[in-house]
């Protein structure tokens, strides 16, 4: 047997493991038969470990440059470093579909043997929802031509077509997978929701006992979309990190969904809100995951992406109908169980604000699916396809996005129930009233374009009131216990971990907003092209250019173009280098970007291109011939990655496990949350 | 203070306060309502293919258009002095649009085969580019490559 034929086999065998369990789980809940759920449960974990066989498999044909599999000859080859070859399962389609299923099925394994206490009730039925899915994916991995892992080539070729020179660069090991985890993990809390409703189970276990793993899978697509936006950044060479394309759309759709559930969720927790909402809510974020993963393989919006596969289209396309008639009809047939336990009380009130929240969140998601699929929309419509520009998603998400942090600077501070106006003022009058003189100050220092004072302004509004609530809860406790201040924050913080954990977010979400201000409103670019001895300027940079530089890195030719910088008239020690690759087999030149970084800003060069040739006079090895630069300053760029960096740590503060109640004395509980105590007292 | 309100009397506060909450939900529809539609008017395109554009002829000019073709190899000029790059790209019916664009040259134009460019027809019949988006389907299957990183190495976008 070969390697290809045994690939298959597993696949085919994971397909029937699937479809066991599912049908073991349904029939053990309907004939209330513990040995038959028992065996659903072994089918799921028996998945997980023929899905984790089959990408063992695969890896070790790429890593052994196995070409007698199509996936393998057609995406890696020889000369490719290890780690290359690792990614290079993913960056295509069979890889990446079986990539989505081996993790849900980890996913789905863990939450198996993890034996959560919570929502152990409707957990057979949640786990028949999620193999239902596996099983889909099972279907398309086994049954769509162009989506199989384990093709055999009748005449292998001796070397592989290579992986795309794009992909090759260490964001692209890492980004794939994280987006995958950030999209797969938003099965579980959409299958625990939809089993609680069919199930008829009334309460929020469902969504306590899938809290963590919301956070933890919000954590990793937030992380995915960033690693993509930083290596758009650093690889393609235009300047930027996102351009409102399809496909990092369809990445930012479930973000947004996913952001609004993970706080409307605490409403139905606290108050016994919005419950059909969040299942709502759940659903379209799982469903938009699948309608990503869908959008960015059919080919029906952006022909660039040339690859369309109408077989795959169709699959996905009839799953996702399935999916909504199925959540709808359930919401519908149980919309009893939806109704929720009271009015809202206040427009001032802590779930007020989350409902403004979601309102915003859930617009900026419906206005980037709208612009996204535009030129479909008015095509039926119509017949004329019209294309909607960046542009368009500047104006409307821009404004959006800055109520959105305004939201975040009011919502912690204001209580649960009703505030009053007096209360309103006494909790973020303060902060609002710093902000508003930064700005001014702002404006006064030469800031004055409209958004960006907003942005910066709401930005500051939301430190102030976010440092307040640790300055102030630190004091409170200090007063209260006589601790130290080191001690009283690590208490006050670790025992709300939840709170504290999205405070840290939320500043998270600042600084990368600052960074996002900065770089898109004061970007400075110049496309020149000089002659050796030449000095360009931008801002307060100027760069000389000396000619360029040849040499060959094993099998790849590289020329690069040192540039002296003086960065306000002082000479930096370092030139910077921008230059292109020309790889093996590949005709065309791959930039190379320099970037001098820094907190305040990076100053990006792109080499476009240079004449003459070989021949050319050489001054010192420099080769005399003109060349043409793209140079662009982005002022606070770095900021975005910090930020990304601190969002991680606040979301693992939030999930982290929290001692033990009994371990907690009384008179430390009452000093918790004093902020908050004053506010409703 | 709200233990002296009768329970009708609560009932119907209760409901004028959620009617003031629904009133600001709907206030903040309306604003995002009127964000799209402003939003519109600023970044709209025609999204053509070279046949259905040179089909219009001049009635286009000076609009803001997306036309997708395929690009020739053979017309490629790139002069770095400007620096300014001109191709055409081809309908299915052999129409031909030349397009210019000022900025540096795309890494793959070379293998490209498939354009995309965003701009504007002049009085001329000439189009002028300010965001060229190249593929190229052939050798590293680029489109799967996409679909594969969430992203779209296998077009580059160059923008001015």
């Amino acid at each position: 047997m070969t390697w290809n034929a045994a690939g298959s086999a597993l696949m085919g065998v994971a397909l029937v493991s699937a479809l066991w369990a599912l049908a073991a789980l349904l029939l053990g809940l309907r004939r209330r038969d513990p040995r038959l759920v028992a065996s659903g449960q072994g089918a799921a974990l028996a998945l997980a470990v023929l899905l984790t066989a089959a990408m063992g498999l695969l890896w070790a044909q790429f890593a052994a440059n196995d070409f007698t599999n199509q996936v393998v000859a057609e995406h890696s080859s020889t000369d490719l470093p290890l780690y290359f070859k690792v990614a290079a399962l993913w960056a295509n389609n069979p890889g990446s579909l079986l990539l989505w299923v081996w993790m849900l099925s980890l996913f789905a394994a863990a939450a198996v043997l993890l034996r959560q206490k919570e929502g152990r009730e409707v957990f057979p039925l949640a786990l028949s929802i999620i193999m239902g899915v596996a099983l889909f994916f099972l279907g398309v991995l086994n049954f769509v031509p162009t989506a199989r892992p384990f093709v055999a080539l009748a005449q292998p070729p001796l070397e592989g077509l290579g992986l795309n020179p794009l992909l090759q660069h260490p964001a692209m090991t890492i980004h794939p997978p994280m987006l995958y985890l950030g999209f797969v993990g938003f099965t579980l809390p959409f299958a625990y929701a939809l089993a609680a409703l069919i199930q008829g189970t009334p309460g929020v276990s469902w969504i306590r006992a899938t809290r963590r793993w919301t956070l933890v899978t919000w954590l990793l697509l937030s992380f995915g979309i960033t690693l993509g936006g930083e290596w758009a950044y650093m690889v393609l060479g235009w300047g930027g990190y996102w351009a409102w394309d399809p496909v990092e759309n369809a990445s930012l759709l479930p973000w947004l969904t996913g952001t609004a559930f993970l706080h409307s969720v605490m409403v139905q927790e606290r108050k016994g809100m919005l419950k059909a909402w969040n299942v709502a809510l759940v659903a379209g974020t799982f469903l938009l995951t699948l309608f990503g993963t869908y959008l960015s393989r059919s080919g029906i919006l952006a022909s660039v992406h040339a690859f369309v596969d109408p077989t795959l289209g169709q699959w996905f396309l009839t799953f996702l109908a399935f999916l909504v008639v199925f959540t709808a009809g359930v919401m519908v047939l149980r919309r009893s169980l939806l109704r929720d336990d009271r009015p809202f009380e206040s427009l001032l009130s802590k779930e007020s604000s989350f409902l403004f929240n979601n309102l915003l969140l859930v617009s900026f998601a419906f206005a980037v699916l709208w612009g996204t699929l535009f030129p479909l929309i008015s095509q039926w419509l119509g017949g004329v396809k019209i294309a909607v520009t960046q542009e368009f998603f500047n104006a409307v998400n821009v404004p959006l996005g800055i109520a959105l942090i305004f939201l975040m600077g009011v919502a912690p501070v204001l209580p649960w129930g009703k505030a009053s106006g007096r209360q309103a003022v006494q909790a973020f009058g303060g902060p609002l009233l710093a902000a508003a003189l930064f700005a001014v100050l702002a404006v006064v220092l030469g800031i004055r374009r409209p958004l960006a004072v907003a942005a910066f302004a709401a930005s500051l509004f939301v430190l102030f009131v976010t440092v307040l609530e640790f300055w102030g809860g630190t004091v409170a406790r200090m007063r209260m216990t006589g601790e130290k201040p080191g001690t009283a924050l690590m208490r006050l913080t670790t025992r709300a971990r939840r709170r504290f954990g999205g405070y840290l977010v939320h500043l998270a979400i600042v600084l990368m907003v600052l960074g996002i201000t900065g770089s898109s409103a004061y970007k400075m670019e110049r496309t020149v092209t000089v002659n050796p001895g030449d000095t360009i300027t931008i801002g307060r940079y100027s760069l000389t250019y000396q000619g360029m530089q040849m040499a060959r890195r094993g099998r790849v030719a590289e020329v690069t173009a040192p540039l002296l910088v003086s960065s306000g008239g002082k000479l930096l020690p370092e030139p910077l280098r921008p230059g292109q690759r020309v790889y093996p087999g590949n005709p065309s030149p791959m930039a190379m970007v320099a970037i001098r970084g820094s907190l305040q800003e990076d100053l990006y060069v792109v080499l476009g291109g240079f004449g003459g040739n070989p021949d050319s006079q050489r001054v010192n090895g420099f080769l005399q011939v003109p060349a043409s630069f793209n140079i662009v300053v982005n002022p606070l760029v770095a900021w975005i990655w910090i930020g990304r960096y601190l969002l991680v740590a606040g979301a693992l503060f939030a999930v982290w496990p929290e001692p033990p109640r009994a371990a907690r004395s009384v008179p430390v509980q009452a000093a918790l949350e004093p902020r908050r105590r004053e506010v409703l007292s | 203070m709200q233990k002296q309100i009768k329970a009708g009397q609560w009932e119907g506060w209760a409901l004028k306060k959620q009617t003031r909450v629904l009133l600001a939900v709907g206030v903040i529809l309306s604003a995002v309502a009127f964000l799209i539609v402003n939003a519109f008017g600023q970044g709209k395109q025609y999204y053509l293919t070279v046949d259905e554009a040179l089909a219009q002829g001049s009635a286009l000019a000076g609009k803001p258009v997306r036309m997708s073709g395929a690009l020739d190899p053979s017309t490629v000029s790139f002069d770095l002095s400007g620096p300014v790059l001109t191709f055409s790209v081809k309908g299915q019916n052999g129409g031909l649009v030349p397009i210019v664009y000022h900025g540096v040259k795309p890494d793959n134009m070379d293998m490209a085969t498939q354009a995309i460019v965003e701009g504007r027809f002049d009085r001329s019949g000439s189009f002028l580019a300010n965001k060229v988006m190249l593929s190229c389907p052939s050798k590293y299957q680029s489109s799967q490559t996409a679909a594969a990183v969430g992203n779209v190495p296998g077009s580059r976008t160059a923008t001015q």
